[in-house]
């Protein structure tokens, strides 16, 4: 294998494809995931003060409505506005950070932990805070410590209202006795299943129900934003996977931090989250010595994810071809649009340019960003994402829409060098030097298998 | 260098051959004859105004400022009156091809949030599920608790994520805009590119075959109604989805899935509803026609996330409700019949004191209709497809 098709793989798998930017070794991960890359700057997101100060004026606006105050009124509907245009900030961010951003490897990760701590928008008002998510609880911690970007996760809104938090109440609490409510599992039972243990771990119902007491009175609001209510919280001690976590009386905060510490180190995690890496960025099955390599790593920083993500890019199945993952929609228009040179202010300068190049070919596809299907997030099989329709819609963007980004579309045969290098087979080069145009030429490497994988 | 191409397009021409882009997609035999549409309205339709309660003494003096705008209802049973502007339907109502039931909804209450309530419809579960699990869509379960089922016998259809439809049972799906419409010679050389990635080669394979989809008789009226419609785009979309179920239900699909959406009539509901409601009426008719004879074995159930406020807003729409209506269609339907107990529209009758008050879960009506169509057992029905779902008397809605 040459260096440069190691390169070319690393560049294609860690990143959003080939370029000066390219993610290709251990350094490069302290680099990109560490040091400042000025999307912050360049594409800012909304802060959750903000969010919530429109929350707050809008309950306040909505109380004034009631009384028949039609200013009131008209300013509850102003705030709701506000609420919404923060959510579109967002989402219009996310695109053109991972357009522009100089370190793709760490927009990769964000993406990556993201979706593994999946979420579900709706046109609601927490949606206002889906920056802060992105790029606050997940992307201020993808170069830090697995049980920090586990903790706040479970603080935030967007969290804590997707998976039914909100409405889980400790039976033998304060509030579960006076309203006769009681659990929701939801939480509790995914944070085992799928942000930490994995399931075939070893743990019950029992440790699921256990977590569940544990976590009840984890809540948000718009006046408090997170706050842990003691008179929501079941009487402890719990007892999660054979350890305890508080005392008689109330719960507090600081035990469920305990137990999401441990959970963020069990060896089960380890082993769930070295997979699941694996499995994402290099291929399935997942090679068992690269597991076992991650897992190590995982166990001895204490899941310090530099060190796991160094280790990623350190080993050798990490750049061992065949491509065989298929990029999610999200990523496969980013790495065309890089590939073809558009950034953010190419891309802004097109009527609706976000919505008719990015966004509607991305849910023809199949994929509607941060409307997870599921709480496991997004499939990794390459068949779920290879369906007729989605293969058509890419194959329609991949021929039609260059033409519409770009004045000059390249030459179809520099073009296939410089996206794919070594990776481009014979058989595409082959049929882009017999294009008949330039537009069909590049639509070939674009729709391309050679191209869609990874 | 052109004659270099000619001659790679024959040779290419030749290895197409061996491989041809039209293969016919596999059909094989299903479980059941009988057909099943579900149209999931999007937006919360107003059951007040498509079916209108004009014998509720209480009806005309809430709805009086759009019925001043759309014009009088026409006629149903005496009780009810159905929105003028689905006139298209009266045949078949009075051929007993047309049903509703009202006063139904959800589960869910009270927050009134789109998606929420969409999800909920979709996963036809109760809130709060008991442990929040209930990822999968009840048509996929449907599919998980029927023997024999195959990859085409349900069809999701559109560009919707339809989570009704997701989970472990393999389902199609397609949406008909999604056409391939390359050159041929970006066809031949995609061959070529794709030749050694089976994944590839067979799926660009059917999406040619489905995007080529042509009605199957053209000297039929059923045929020439389907080709008459399946090539409709742009706002008309829904018609292009409803001739693309219609041909697939023909052949061996049993259950087909899409939306329409457009509901959500906030502020002047006469205008906001025309276009809707006149492409909800023209998708049934679509079917209908595009079914031919597979018409009088099919039932077609177009639900909502929840209903609409009974009072008019102060910008002649609607707000966010509860109770709604559900229509009911197809020849298999013991239609000319409004189903369901009215609760009334008195204020201490209504739900929170402003929604129509649901006296029926929307779930029981598509579980008898399953029960009906199907022969599903009822254990399943209720323990599997609705979870915890008590599907009480039979409505009798399914001939």
């Amino acid at each position: 294998m040459t260096p440069e098709l190691k390169t070319s793989i690393a560049a294609i798998r860690f990143g959003y494809g080939l370029g000066p930017d390219a993610p290709s070794a251990p350094e490069i991960a302290l680099a990109q995931l560490t040091a400042p890359d000025g999307m912050d700057d360049a594409h800012p997101v909304p802060r959750m003060d903000l969010a919530l100060d429109q929350m707050n004026a809008l309950i306040r606006a909505r109380k004034g409505a009631k009384k028949g105050d039609a200013a009131a009124e008209e300013s509850a509907k102003e705030h709701e506005r506000a609420l919404k245009r923060l959510g579109r900030q967002a989402r219009t961010a996310i695109i053109l950070r991972a357009l522009d951003t100089p370190h793709p490897l760490r927009e990769r990760m964000i993406h990556f932990w993201a979706d593994h701590f999946a979420i579900r928008i709706g046109n609601g008002n927490l949606t206002s805070t889906l920056g802060d998510y992105v790029y606050g609880a997940i992307g201020r911690n993808v170069g830090g410590r697995f049980a920090d970007m586990l903790k706040v996760v479970a603080r935030h809104p967007l969290m804590l209202s997707y998976l039914d938090q909100v409405s889980s109440v400790g039976p033998n609490s304060p509030v579960g006795q006076k309203r006769g409510v009681g659990l929701n599992e939801n939480y509790a039972r995914e944070l085992l299943e799928l942000h930490t243990l994995g399931v075939d771990a070893a743990y019950t119902q029992r440790d699921v129900r256990q977590m569940a007491e544990l976590l009840a009175g984890m809540r948000f609001s718009p006046a408090k934003g997170f706050f842990y209510d003691p008179r929501l919280s079941e009487p402890g001690p719990e007892t999660v996977l054979g350890r305890s976590y508080g005392a008689a009386g109330p719960g507090k905060l600081a035990e469920v931090d305990a137990a999401l510490e441990d959970l963020a180190i069990a060896p089960d995690t380890a082993r769930h989250m070295a997979r699941k890496l694996a499995v994402h960025f290099v291929g399935a099955p997942a090679d068992p010595d690269l597991v076992a390599h991650l897992a190590g790593i995982w166990m001895r920083s204490g899941g310090d994810l530099l060190a796991v993500t160094a280790g990623l890019l350190d080993h050798p199945a990490a750049v061992a071809p065949p491509v065989g993952k298929v990029k999610p929609p999200f990523d496969y228009i980013i790495s065309a649009l890089r590939g073809l040179g558009v950034g953010s202010d190419r891309l802004l300068a097109i009527k609706n340019g976000l919505s008719r190049v990015v966004e509607r070919p991305m849910s023809g596809m199949g994929q509607v960003p941060f409307r997870a299907v599921s709480p496991a997030g997004l499939p990794e099989d390459p068949a779920a994402w290879i369906t007729p329709q989605g293969l058509a819609t890419r194959i329609r963007w991949a021929m039609a829409q260059p033409g519409q980004v770009l004045d000059a579309l390249p030459d179809p045969r520099d073009f296939v060098g410089r996206v794919l290098g070594p990776i481009a087979d014979d058989r595409l080069v082959w049929a882009v030097s017999a294009a008949e145009t330039r537009a069909q030429g590049v639509g070939l490497v674009l729709a391309s298998p050679a191209f869609i994988r990874r | 260098m052109a004659s270099t191409r000619r001659a790679f397009l024959k040779s290419v021409a030749c290895s197409a051959a061996a491989h041809p882009w039209m293969t016919s997609v596999s059909l094989a035999a299903a479980p059941w004859d009988a057909r099943l549409v579900v149209i999931v309205l999007r937006g919360a339709m107003d059951g007040l105004d498509i079916v209108r309660p004009v014998g509720d003494p209480a009806y005309a003096g809430l709805r009086a400022g759009l019925i001043d705008r759309t014009g009088p209802g026409l006629p149903l049973d005496g009780y009810f009156e159905l929105h003028p502007y689905l006139s298209d339907l009266m045949p078949l109502w009075r051929a007993g091809q047309l049903g509703f039931a009202h006063a139904v909804s959800t589960p869910y209450r009270d927050k009134r949030s789109h998606f929420d309530g969409q999800d909920l419809l979709e996963a036809g579960s109760a809130e709060p599920a008991p442990d929040g699990r209930v990822r999968d869509g009840w048509l996929n379960r449907l599919l998980q608790v029927s023997a024999g089922t195959e990859g085409e016998t349900a069809y999701a259809i559109g560009r919707d994520q339809l989570r009704i439809l997701r989970g472990s049972a393999e389902v199609a799906q397609w949406s008909p805009d999604a056409a391939l419409d390359v050159s041929a010679q970006s066809r031949l050389l995609l061959e070529h590119v794709y030749h050694d990635d089976p994944l590839f080669r067979d799926t660009a394979d059917q999406a040619i075959a489905l995007a080529e989809l042509a009605a199957t008789d053209m000297d039929s009226a059923r045929g020439r109604a389907v080709a008459a419609r399946l090539g409709e785009t742009g706002a008309r979309r829904v018609q292009g989805l409803a001739a693309f179920a219609a041909e697939r239900l023909y052949g061996d699909t049993r259950i087909a899935s899409f939306s329409v959406p457009g509901w959500d009539s906030h502020r002047n509901q006469d205008r906001a509803l025309v276009g809707t409601l006149g492409r909800l009426a023209d998708v049934i008719l679509v079917l209908r026609d595009g079914l031919g004879p597979v018409w009088d074995k099919t039932c077609v159930l177009a639900m909502t996330e929840f209903g609409r406020t009974v009072a008019l807003n102060g910008s002649f729409g609607t707000d966010h409700g509860t109770g709604g209506a559900m229509l009911l269609a197809g020849g298999a339907v013991r239609g000319g019949r409004v189903l369901g107990d009215w609760p009334g529209l008195d204020e201490a009758a209504l739900y929170d004191r402003r929604d129509l008050m649901p006296t029926r879960d929307v779930r029981a009506h598509a579980a008898w209709a399953m029960r009906g169509l199907f022969g599903i057992e009822r254990s399943a029905l209720e323990r599997t497809v609705f979870p915890g779902l008590d599907m009480g008397a039979d409505p009798g809605a399914i001939l």
